[in-house]
């Protein structure tokens, strides 16, 4: 035999022995530290007097599945946001109240770790975000004294308000019902997911039969996300999301003459909502998180911008984007790989170009993602 | 929330919720329950012996105060206040040593020594409640009480009656007053002075007749309809006992503000207090902290920006900055004829083509001819990457701009 032979057979035979080694530079391994612990502390919800109290989280769970909040009684929050599909309900967009909804049901896990609620942000804690499905047209479809009077006479509901010391007689019906909101955002706080292999893989970096129980091409689809396909810029921090909005070039027509400008409306929505933390129903009046609402820029920027989601338990809530156009992961991922330039404006992200990755590569990103996923 | 509420909150949750139970343990409060400012308020000596400052603040959370203007005979009290609730207190600095002292003090200048001592100690948004009749007002001690406030930015609050006040005004262009008990004068007189002088203000303490039985009499509503800016609440805990009114006197307002409308109900409830103190105490209570870590332009470590030859930026974050979390920095341009400059702050990541998504709120805590120092509140970065601070000046109608990079990780 040759030694060119000996030398290409030497080669084969310590790549199937010792396999692929993928290596994280002191810098790579600083930055993933950004991604870590989980779970982290969830904050309070802003403006929530209520919020971390476990009496008013378990009133909360009870009332998130009661129809009652709904006009004709017969769809709850769990409705659309189902616990089995990581508080999403697996269509593109659903169709609950009168007419079919724009958007994509969001999934709930990890809601609390976010800034701002909704696609568009049009909410500033999660209180007034749960306030908002009660009274759309396309969702729940009631109003604050149709509420208000059903809840005056649900048993739970009065019983629980009493053995805590709160007056339901001394409530109108507008607080009653931002009471009923601020429950069930503490309820919504509580969701929070599990360890995934992502998790267990960063907190032993460095043990010697990690690649065990890491894939491989999971691994370099880690290399890409953090590497060169600079994902980790938006998608950033423990829960891989930055809380912000941004414009990726997606599509937002809804129909025939129709858009649906994403966080252009949700800052209007915003700036007009009386039940914003800047509004009178805030309850702890925290100068800070008001400061977050009353501070927010509105300008062109936002046309078309949605907020960035966490990338946790992904596989639970597919489909993907705001209007649940793209269907898997792969899909996704395709997408990025391929954007179209001419969608994005020269002074918008301009981070965001086409890498027009292989096959392989797309694979080992889809790989990594799954892997910020429960098993 | 109760007390039993917060003991049985989960050891998952304590960390986040100690705080929360702390600030609102014995709230009662409703959500929908009209916030009030207090503006005239005393927690003096005899008051600090007999009631404990923790029990003075709770009283106030339940009264869901939103600003509390405490004066005190002496200071301490105040102080005690300020420190436990720094969210709600706004310090007056009342000349009295000791109760008994409100006919005597603006001949005695041990009063007026006790002042400018105070001064130089610690930070005020008003000088009083202090009381003031007639000519007295133009006497040595009350004109310096007068320069003193200009100097040192404060409001004026007078217990006077109308020709005291005018006094007050006229020895300084820039002054205002908080009149006490709107004078105890009729709401008629009352809005003839309002009119009559665009820096007076008055709080409604003591005065039982307003709303008296739940209802507004049409001279009062007059008053507020013409000025619907410039009135607001107080309770006056005058003596020890009255610190447990506060609550009392809240609900009652609430009933005849309720038979307002409702943007000017909370004018008067709240705003109207507000919008005068609170920039006031913004601006004087970031003084205090500018001049604990006062910036001297010429012997700095902090690093510097060359905005051109004749100025320099000190850029000094109030924390190490993190991806996503609010923080404020103080910007200092050191140079000539800083007095007319106006400065302006920005971050941006030039490869991203876009910067913040937030408008800081800005506040000039010092100017004068050698710099001008603002605090910039409300910075969010929110991506990690390479970022670019931008510091604009304006002066003598032209504009100058400098950036500098840094890395956010």
């Amino acid at each position: 035999m040759s030694k060119k032979a000996l030398g290409i057979l030497l080669l084969f035979f310590s790549l199937q022995v010792f396999g692929e080694e993928i290596v994280f530079t002191d810098s790579e391994k600083s930055l993933l530290e950004a991604f870590t612990p989980w779970p982290i502390v969830i904050p309070a919800d802003p403006g929530n007097e209520y919020s971390g109290l476990q009496w008013a989280e378990a009133l909360g769970a009870q009332l998130f599945n009661d129809p009652v909040l709904s006009a004709d009684q017969t769809i709850s929050c769990a409705s659309c946001h189902q616990s089995s599909k990581g508080f999403s309900d697996g269509s593109a967009l659903p169709q609950a109240g009168a007419a079919p909804h724009v958007r994509n049901t969001q999934g709930l896990q990890n809601v609390g770790y976010q800034r701002w609620f909704g696609w568009d942000g049009g909410a500033d804690s999660l209180w007034a975000a749960s306030l908002r499905p009660m009274l759309s047209e396309v969702e729940m479809a009631s109003d604050i004294e149709d509420v208000a009077t059903k809840l005056r006479v649900t048993t739970y509901f009065t019983k629980a308000l009493q053995q805590n010391d709160l007056e339901i007689t001394a409530l109108d019906d507008e607080t009653l019902v931002v009471t009923v909101a601020k429950f069930i955002g503490a309820y919504m706080r509580t969701l929070v997911s599990g360890e995934t292999s992502f998790d267990k893989f960063l907190a032993s970096f460095d043990a010697p039969d990690i690649e065990l129980q890491y894939p491989l091409s999971a691994q370099r689809g880690m290399k890409i996300f953090f590497g060169e396909g600079n994902c980790f810029v938006c998608h950033f921090g423990p829960n891989f999301s930055n809380g912000e909005f941004h414009d990726i070039g997606r599509p937002f027509f809804t129909g025939i003459g129709q858009v649906d400008p994403g966080r252009f409306t949700g800052i209007e929505r915003l700036k007009n909502d009386p039940f914003s933390l800047a509004g009178n129903f805030n309850g702890t009046n925290n100068k800070a998180e008001i400061l977050k609402t009353t501070s927010v820029k509105f300008g062109q920027l936002n046309f078309g911008q949605w907020r960035t989601p966490s990338l946790r338990n992904l596989e639970q809530t597919a489909p993907y984007m705001h209007d649940g156009s793209l269907q898997t992961l792969r899909d996704v991922i395709d997408y990025y790989a391929e954007i179209d330039p001419a969608r994005l404006h020269s002074k918008g992200e301009a981070i965001l170009k086409s890498i027009k990755w292989s096959e392989r590569e797309r694979e080992d990103l889809v790989k990594f993602l799954e892997t910020l996923s429960e098993n | 929330m109760t007390r039993k509420s917060c003991d049985v909150i989960s050891h998952r949750l304590k960390i986040t919720l100690a705080a929360l139970c702390a600030a609102f343990f014995g709230q009662t409060v409703q959500a929908d329950t009209l916030p009030i400012s207090d503006a005239h308020l005393h927690y003096s000596h005899d008051s600090v012996e007999l009631t404990p400052p923790e029990r003075v603040i709770e009283i106030m959370r339940e009264a869901n105060l939103k600003l509390a203007l405490v004066s005190s005979s002496d200071d301490k009290g105040t102080q005690l206040l300020l420190d436990l609730a720094p969210d709600l207190i706004v310090p007056g600095l009342r000349p009295y040593t000791r109760r008994g002292e409100l006919g005597t003090w603006y001949q005695d200048q041990v009063n007026l020594d006790y002042v400018e001592d105070l001064l130089s100690k610690h930070r005020y948004a008003t000088i009083g409640e202090f009381h003031l009749y007639g000519e007295t007002a133009d006497l040595e001690i009350p004109k310096r009480i007068v320069e003193l406030a200009s100097e040192h930015n404060l409001i004026l609050h007078a217990h006077s009656d109308a020709e005291a006040v005018e006094r007050l005004l006229a020895q300084d262009s820039s002054v205002k007053v908080l009149w006490a008990h709107a004078g105890f004068d009729e709401p008629e007189f009352v809005s003839t002075m309002l009119s009559k002088h665009d820096r007076l203000w008055v709080d409604l303490a003591f005065r039982g007749e307003v709303g008296s039985g739940g209802q507004l009499s049409d001279e009062w509503l007059a008053l507020f309809e013409a000025h619907p800016d410039r009135i607001m609440l107080g309770t006056d805990t005058y003596t020890p006992e009255r610190m447990y009114y506060i609550p009392a006197h809240a609900e009652g307002a609430r009933v005849w503000l309720d038979t307002l409308p409702e943007d000017l109900a909370e004018k008067i409830a709240w705003k109207n207090a507000y919008d005068l103190i609170m920039p006031v105490w913004k601006k004087n209570s970031a003084m205090l902290e500018s001049s604990a870590t006062s910036v001297a332009c010429n012997e700095t470590d902090a690093s510097t920006l060359a905005i051109d030859d004749q100025s320099t930026a000190i850029l000094q974050p109030d924390r190490e900055i993190e991806v996503g979390e609010a923080f404020s920095v103080k910007l200092t341009v050191c140079g000539q004829d800083m007095d007319s400059a106006e400065v302006a702050l920005d971050a941006t990541m030039p490869a991203h083509g876009h910067g913040m998504n937030y408008t800081p709120e800005q506040t000039v805590i010092d100017q004068n001819p050698d710099l001008v120092t603002v605090q910039f509140d409300g910075l969010r970065l929110h991506m990690p990457g390479k970022w670019q601070w931008q510091v604009t000046v304006r002066r003598d109608g032209k504009r100058v701009q400098a950036s500098e990079e840094f890395q956010l990780n």
